[in-house]
Formats: C-alpha cells, structure tokens, sequence
C-alpha cells in the first residue's frame, strides 16, 4: 500500500493498526502528507482541531455503540479520542488509528480529528496508563470516561488521575456502582461526575424555572418534602433520582442527617418507595424520598418526577415526565398566590449525544455537582454522611 | 430603582440566568412587512421550538390590511417555512404555536382602531392567561415609531400599574440625525420610561459581537496590552457585495452609509472594543461603559471632516464576474443622486486609554468581499534587532464577525533555513468549526432577551444621542462639501482610492 493511500484512507475514516509505541509518530506521518496534499488540491481542504483528549475505558460489548456515539460528538467536540477496548478475548494490547471528518458548513474546510482506539485483555489494564500518559496533548482538558461495568484495578486512577482534568462514570447502567463508585474516589479521580447530572439538566432548568423570579425566602423555607420518582431496574437504577434530589436539597440549605427504616409499604400498583431519609433543614426537618416505578419502555433510573412539597402552605411544584411524549417535560406550580399554567420543556437532540456534549463543555470542577454526588452517594449507602 | 429586583432563587445558581420568560402577548406591528416574515416570526417559531416561550404567550399581529387569524397564520406558516434556520417545518410544533398566533386590522393613524386593540388584548389576557404583560414590537416604518406609542398611550395600553410590565422594541433608525433623534427620544420619555424601551441593533444579536467582550474581560492576556502604549491603530471594516437589490434604492436613498451602517452597527462595534471593563456583568454596568466611549467621541469639524472622512458612490463595474450597475443607475435611486455608498474615516477617542490611537472606520456597498473584522494592530518592538527594512511588521488581531467567523493573530517568524529570514505567520480560531454548533440567529436572541426584561444588549438612550452627535458632525461636514466632495469607486473595488488619504503614515486599508 503506498503512503498515499494510506492517508486517503485514513482521513476517510478507516483504522489503521499500528504498533503501540509508534502511534504518535504514525499520527505525524499521516496528518503531514494529508494537509500537503489539502493544499495542493489533491484532497478535500481540512483543519485539524482538537478541544481536548478523552480517554473512554470501555468493554469490547460496548464498542460500536461507543464508536458511533463519538463519531457524532467529533462531529460537535472534536478531540483526541482514545478508545480503550477492553476484551476478554483480547491478549497484548493493540491498537490502530483514525481520522472523524465533519463538514462544519458547506464551502468551509472539513474539520477533522482523531481517534486512537487501544484493545486489551483485562489482564493488560495496568499497562494502560503507561500508553496513555503520553498520548495526553497539552494545553486543552483531558477527561477520562470510566464506561466499564467494573472497578479499575487498583493504582489505575492514580496513576492516570493525577494529570486528568476530570473522570466521568455513568454509574446508572454499572453492574457494581458501589464499587465503582468507591474505587474511583479512592483513587483520587477527580473531580468526579457522573453522566446522570448531565442528563438531568432540564430537571434542574425546570426547577428553577418554577421559581424564577416568583421565589421568595419564606416559600421556600416552608418546602419540608421532596419526593423523586424514577424508572425501575439495574444496580444503578436510584443514582438519578438521588442526584436530583440531592443538589434540589443542597440548592433549599438542608444538610443530611440520617436514613430512615422503611416501615411496612402502603401497597400501591404503581409506586414503590425505596430509600427514605431526613434532612436538617434551615426552619427544621426535611424528608427525601425516593419510590421507583416500573417503566415498560423505559430506561433504568430514568427520571419520571419530581414533587417539592410545602404542607403549611397547602402548595406543591412538580416535573413530570410526560407519558405519551417521554421527551418532554411538564412544569407545574400548585400555590395560591401562582397563577401559571403548565407549561412544557422539549429536549431538542437524542439523548445520549446531548449528554455527554454537555459534560465534555461543561467546566471540570463544579463543587455543587460534587456536593451532589457525595450526598446522593450518602442516600444511596455507598459512601458516609459527607463532611 | 424604579425596577423590583427578582428575588434570588437558589435552584438558578449555577445554570445561567433565566431563560423562560414570565407569561406575555407579544403584540408585532408590521405583522404584513418584510422584517417580520423574514425575521421575527421564524424568530418566535423557533423560540417556541425550543421551549423558551412561555406556556401563557400569545402573538397578535397588527397591520392595515383587514384578514382573519386563519389568514395570517398561513401566511406567517409559509414565512417560516422559508426563513427558519431550522428545515423542515415541526407540524407538531408548529401546530401548537399557530394556535396562540392572532390578527387584528389597525390603520396605524387610526385612533378608534386602537380602542379595538384594547379590547383585543383584555380578550386575549383572559383567555391565554397572559397576565396583561405585553411586549409592544414596532417592525414598521420609522415614520411611526413615534405615533404608535402615543396612540397606546391614549387608550391607557402603556401603564405597568398591578405588577404588569409593558415594554416597547423599537426596530433601527433611531431618527436620521441628532435633532431628529433627540425629538423622538424626548418624545418616547413623555411616554415611557427608559427601562420600558427596547432599541434593537440586531448587530448585538450575534454571538461573534457579544464574543468581543468575553475575548476581552475573560482573558488575561490581551486587556494589559489593550491601550495606546502597545495598540498602533484599530480598523474597523465592514464590507457588503451587496447593492441595491430588493427594492432597497428608494430607502437607501433616503439612508446612505452613514445613516445605514456607521451610526449604529460600527458605532457599536466601536464602543465594544474601546470600552473599560464594566464593574459588574449586568445591562447597566455595560451601557455606561459603552456610552461612555461614544462620549469620548468628539464631533469633527468642517474642515476635520475634509481631511478624515471620504465619501463615494459605486459606478458601474464587475464584481464576482457579473456586471453591476452603477448606485445612480439602479431603480429607485436619482440620477443625480447625493447619498454616499461608501465611507471611510479616521477619528480618535479623548481618553485616558486611548488617546493619539487612530480609529479607522470603513464600510460600502459593492465592495469585492462580504466581510466584518476589527483589526487591532500593535505597536512595533522598541528596538529593530533585525536591520532588514523590507521586514514585515508586527502584530494584527483581527476578530472577524462574519462570514468565516474568529480571530486571528499574526507575528513574526523565523523562516526554517541557514538564513535569518523573516516571515509573517499566522495563528487562527475558526468560531464556527472549533464549536461545532449552529449559533441562534440574532433576531431569537433578542427577542427571548426583551421577553426576559434584559436589556443589556439593546441600545440605551445616551448611547444613541452620543452616537448621533458625532454621526450628525459628519453628515453637516459632508453636506457643507457639496456635490464636490462625493468621490466615486467602481463596484467590485475596495472603495475610492481617496479613502488612502486619510490614513497617517505607514497604515493602510486591510485587505480582507
Ligand atoms: N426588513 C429588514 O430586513 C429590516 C432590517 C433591519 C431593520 N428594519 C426596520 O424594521 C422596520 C420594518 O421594516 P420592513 O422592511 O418590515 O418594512 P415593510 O416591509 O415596509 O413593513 C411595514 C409594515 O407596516 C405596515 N404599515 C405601513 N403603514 C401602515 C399604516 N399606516 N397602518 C398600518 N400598517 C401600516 C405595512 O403594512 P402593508 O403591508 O399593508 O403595507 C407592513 O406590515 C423598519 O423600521 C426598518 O427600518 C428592517
């Protein structure tokens, strides 16, 4: 195969093996010809750009849902794109590289970026850091995306953690959250969030929505009990629900307390309440509760709603996920001095794309998604009262 | 403060300001013309396509021509099925928002027709729950920009009393020269209170605009640099290929590049870039800083303007391989016509920061690219180490607003060799391609900005007073000159060679 096709197959998007320790150099020699050749007509015009590098751990089953969902992020967050595979039919680490091209607008430059993808045997994890540490570029965030269903092995996060600008999980679909969960912490991947947040966003718009401009202290000191509902199913299934509730707690002042014995449950078709706890709250006691729901057609831990009760003062504000059409929202008040109508928030992209674009271009430190995490960690039993 | 703060809400920190407004009628004067089928209703569809209209919204259009809603909404359907920047129409969405869309006839000079309007819009309170909030956005000629308002003052349709708010949009001219500008701004004080007032530059609608002050106060790096110690010379250049397409001549002759472009998008442009950095990030903050560098702005003199400003008007020429007519040739435009197609001019800004640094300013019609930049040149090195005269010089920011939005940085390079060989390089961010994402048009921005109360990017009273004094110095200049001072430039050229004169020594008009 002569150099020439290579590149063309290359920028067209095709993997092309290469040995580990030559990957750098490979990407070198690849790029160089290929913007010569843009120059001189021979190929499409591109620029090369890259917002940062992620590092996705993900297991072989994975793989082509991973890879189609970044050749849509590239599409709108070009960037390095380290694709580690890990395949227990896998031996020695391979690994192979690729061009994502975009057209921005029609008449502009095609906007590339590239992706390093990495298989491995599980047994060949901790080999791991080693390659990637020197793939990291410099300058622009490094993000480290932890897709497996398990925890790292130990030292991994440490290692890698220390030069990442953030780690992210998605704890909801992990076979052992807990797990996962407490391996990350103590390996010191910070700062960490969980891709949960970023798909609760219009949760959290819609709740602010509810009080924009109408919120006074006195309302808000008189809400005692905020109840989450989400779909059923998975290990992970309660992590949303605790998420919300705990930053819509964190945002009302209440500080954790204790977690409460389920008593005998009221039997209800529709509606099981799985975790209960109090909270301190500015004017007193505060309750969480979270009941999940079996969802034929839904996601495990998939939000349904979100009540925030005020029983002095006889009012209610609710989200709720609407049924016939799953990707709204509607937004509802229920208080004497509020007049408003329902109204309804859309999403306006698939979900999982819109997700993990708002996590790579959201800031990495953010310590109320922190605290969030940390306090819903505590709801869910797999970490102490937070500090 | 004559405007109730929002009480602080603690599930906002975090996610941005607000971006629902509260319930309202947004009631569109012009409801038959061009801005609003070309802008503001795929402006509106797609607001609501996003969830950013509020669920109590309604839309009434008001022009002469008698028709029923049904009528106007499919019109109004077939204009956003053209215009929207999103293809093809939602019927879901689109279903939904033409329920809330009405009509009602109002001959604008007509003051029974407003009483109906009243009780149109009671009508629509009632049963849409829009809480007697209204947004008043007059896309009309500006010959009624001051009547409309006094007839909705007549039949009480401006009051605030019971916590309900009123606003106005007002659509650009803002007058055509200072008298005019100061009688109409008087005027709309008799009425309305400042806050209560929405002039709209749709130039602060786009995200590149609003990006100059994020590149500025959000970055360490240039601010320490950003004064006459270290800048040679802004220039600031927006170019159209465009000539008097679409019926423009009649209006345009009436304009002129002055009236046209330089009072209020370069004015703004100007005042963004020269500007101190406000003491907080909030409309007022921003307002006094920008309207303070147009103060610094002083009128020129006759004989200043002879020697800073240069006029012209295109002839006919080729541009892009097509023959254009000549701007006297075109329909609608006189054969003996006085309105300048062109302008350039230099001035300067009687401040602490920027005194002795020349402000280029340049803008015209048929010109051979479409192109906006502000192009901030630096100060050469104190010493020349390098004893070659023919080197090239130092360094440019160029912060492009359109089309290819970004910013550049150009400097100086060592050329690899055995040769100490120099070479201008330059380092580019391409806005568009680095993001990935469609920016919203201007118009939406806008808009959801005057339904939320934000007004920080609309233009306040003393900055167009400030804008037109200065403007209005030029136009009196100009006009003392006579037919004797209009120079001409062929279409597809960058403008009269005259316009070289007024640059100061060893500057030049870029070339986009
Ligand atoms: N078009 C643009 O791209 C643009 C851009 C920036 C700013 N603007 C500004 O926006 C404003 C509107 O511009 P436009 O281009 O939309 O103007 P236009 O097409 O002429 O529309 C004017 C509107 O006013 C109505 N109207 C005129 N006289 C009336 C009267 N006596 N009673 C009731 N209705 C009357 C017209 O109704 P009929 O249809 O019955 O005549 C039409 O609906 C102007 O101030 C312009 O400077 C426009």
């Amino acid at each position: 195969m002569t150099v020439d096709a290579d590149v063309r197959e290359f920028l067209e998007g095709a993997a092309l093996a290469v040995p580990p320790p030559a990957i750098e150099a490979t990407l070198a020699a690849l790029w160089r010809p290929a913007a010569e050749e843009a120059q001189s007509g021979d190929l499409p015009a591109f620029t090369r750009v890259s917002l940062g590098t992620e590092v996705v751990v993900t297991s072989a089953v994975r793989a082509a849902v991973v890879g189609s969902l970044w050749n849509q992020v590239s599409a709108e967050h070009p960037s390095r794109a380290i694709l580690v595979l890990v395949d227990p039919a896998a031996g020695s680490l391979q690994a192979a590289v690729s061009a994502a091209c975009h057209l921005a607008a029609p008449g502009q430059p095609q906007v590339c970026s590239e992706r390093i993808q990495l298989r491995c045997g599980p047994a060949a994890l901790p080999q791991l850091p080693g390659t990637i540490l020197p793939l990291l570029e410099p300058d622009v965030p490094a993000t480290l995306w932890w897709d497996l269903p398990t925890a790292p092995p130990p030292g991994f996060g440490a290692k890698l953690g220390r030069v990442l600008d953030r780690c992210l999980t998605d704890l909801t679909y992990a076979a052992e959250p807990a797990a996962v969960y407490q391996a990350l912490r103590s390996e010191e991947c910070e700062p960490l969030g969980d891709l949960a947040w970023f798909r609760a966003a219009k949760w959290r718009e819609g709740t602010a929505r509810l009080f924009d401009g109408l919120a006074d202290a006195a309302t808000l000191q008189q809400i005692e009990r905020l109840e989450v509902v989400s779909a059923a199913g998975g290990p992970g299934e309660l992590l949303p629900a605790a998420l919300l509730a705990a930053w819509a707690a964190g945002r009302l002042g209440w500080q954790p307390a204790a977690t409460e014995e389920l008593g005998p449950q009221v039997p209800d078709a529709d509606q099981t309440v799985v975790s209960r706890t109090r909270w301190q709250r500015p004017g007193g006691a505060g309750r969480v509760t979270l009941a999940t729901v079996p969802v034929a057609d839904g996601r495990p831990g998939r939000l349904q709603r979100l009540t925030l009760e005020a029983p002095v003062a006889d009012a209610s504000w609710q989200l709720e996920r609407l049924h016939d059409r799953p990707r709204e929202l509607r937004v509802e008040a229920h208080h004497a001095a509020w007049c408003r109508l329902p109204s309804r928030m859309p999403a306006s992209r698939p979900e999982p794309l819109e997700v993990l674009l708002h996590a790579l271009s959201s800031p990495p430190v953010n310590q109320t998604r922190d605290a969030a995490l940390r306090q819903a960690a505590w709801i869910l039993g797999w970490d102490g009262a937070p500090g | 403060m004559d405007h109730a703060t929002p009480l602080a809400n603690p599930f906002r920190e975090g996610l941005g300001r607000a971006t629902a407004p509260g319930p309202c009628c947004f009631v569109l004067f012009g409801a038959t013309g061009d801005l609003c089928a070309r802008k503001l209703l795929p402006a509106l569809y797609n607001l609501a396509r996003e969830g950013l209209t509020p669920a109590e919204f309604y839309v009434l259009g008001v022009s002469r021509k008698p028709q029923s809603d049904l009528q106007w909404r499919t019109a109004m359907q077939q204009a956003v099925a053209k215009y929207s920047r999103h293809q093809p129409l939602d019927p879901a969405v689109w279903e939904a928002f033409a329920q809330r869309l009405g009509y009602q006839a109002c001959e604008f000079g007509n003051p029974a027709q407003y009483a109906d309007l009243r009780v149109r819009l009671d009508d629509i309170d009632r049963r849409w729950g829009t809480a007697g909030n209204r947004l008043f956005y007059l896309a009309v000629a500006p010959e009624f920009f001051a009547s409309i308002p006094s007839q909705l003052g007549a039949v009480g349709l401006l009051g605030e009393s019971g916590g309900r708010w009123t606003r106005v949009v007002v659509e650009k001219p803002f007058g055509t020269d200072l008298t005019s500008a100061e009688a109409l701004s008087t005027h709309l004080r008799g009425l309305l209170r400042e806050r209560q007032i929405y002039r709209i530059d749709h130039y602060l609608g786009k995200e590149t605009v609003q990006n100059i002050l994020t590149l500025r106060f959000g970055n360490a790096i240039f601010e320490p640099l950003w004064d006459r110690r270290y800048i040679e010379a802004v220039q600031i250049t927006v170019a159209e290929t465009v000539g008097m397409e679409g019926r423009r001549g009649p209006f345009y002759e009436r304009a002129g590049a002055l009236r046209d472009m330089v009072q209020n998008h370069m004015m703004q442009l100007l005042s963004l870039v020269a500007m101190e950095p406000p003491a907080a990030w909030h409309a007022e903050a921003i307002r006094d800083e920008k309207a303070k560098v147009l103060q610094a702005l002083a009128p020129l003199s006759a004989e200043q303007v002879a020697t800073q400003v240069v006029r012209g008007q295109y002839t006919r020429g080729y541009l892009l391989g097509e023959e254009a007519l000549g701007y006297r040739e075109e329909d609608g435009v006189a054969a003996d016509s006085a309105t300048e197609t062109f302008v350039a001019l230099r001035t300067e800004l009687r401040t602490w920061r920027w005194s002795g640094v020349p402000f280029y300013l340049r803008h015209g019609k048929r010109l051979p690219k479409r192109a906006s930049e502000i192009a901030v040149t630096f100060r050469q090195p104190p010493l020349a180490l390098f004893q070659n005269p023919d080197d090239p010089s130092g360094n440019t920011l160029v912060l492009r607003l359109q089309p290819d939005e970004g910013l550049s940085l150009s400097f100086l390079s060592k050329v690899p060799g055995m040769r100490l060989q120099r070479r201008q390089v330059k380092m580019d961010f391409n806005y568009g391609s680095a993001f990935g994402t469609a920016s919203p048009e201007a118009y939406e921005r806008l808009i959801l900005d005057a339904l939320i109360g934000d007004s920080t990017l609309f233009t306040r009273d003393d900055e167009v007073q400030y804008a037109w004094r200065f403007v209005s110095s030029l136009l009196d200049g100009l006009a003392a000159q006579g037919p004797a001072g209009m120079t001409t430039y062929e279409a597809g050229t960058w403008g009269p060679p005259a316009a070289d004169r007024l640059l100061l020594a060893d500057h030049a008009w870029r070339r986009l």
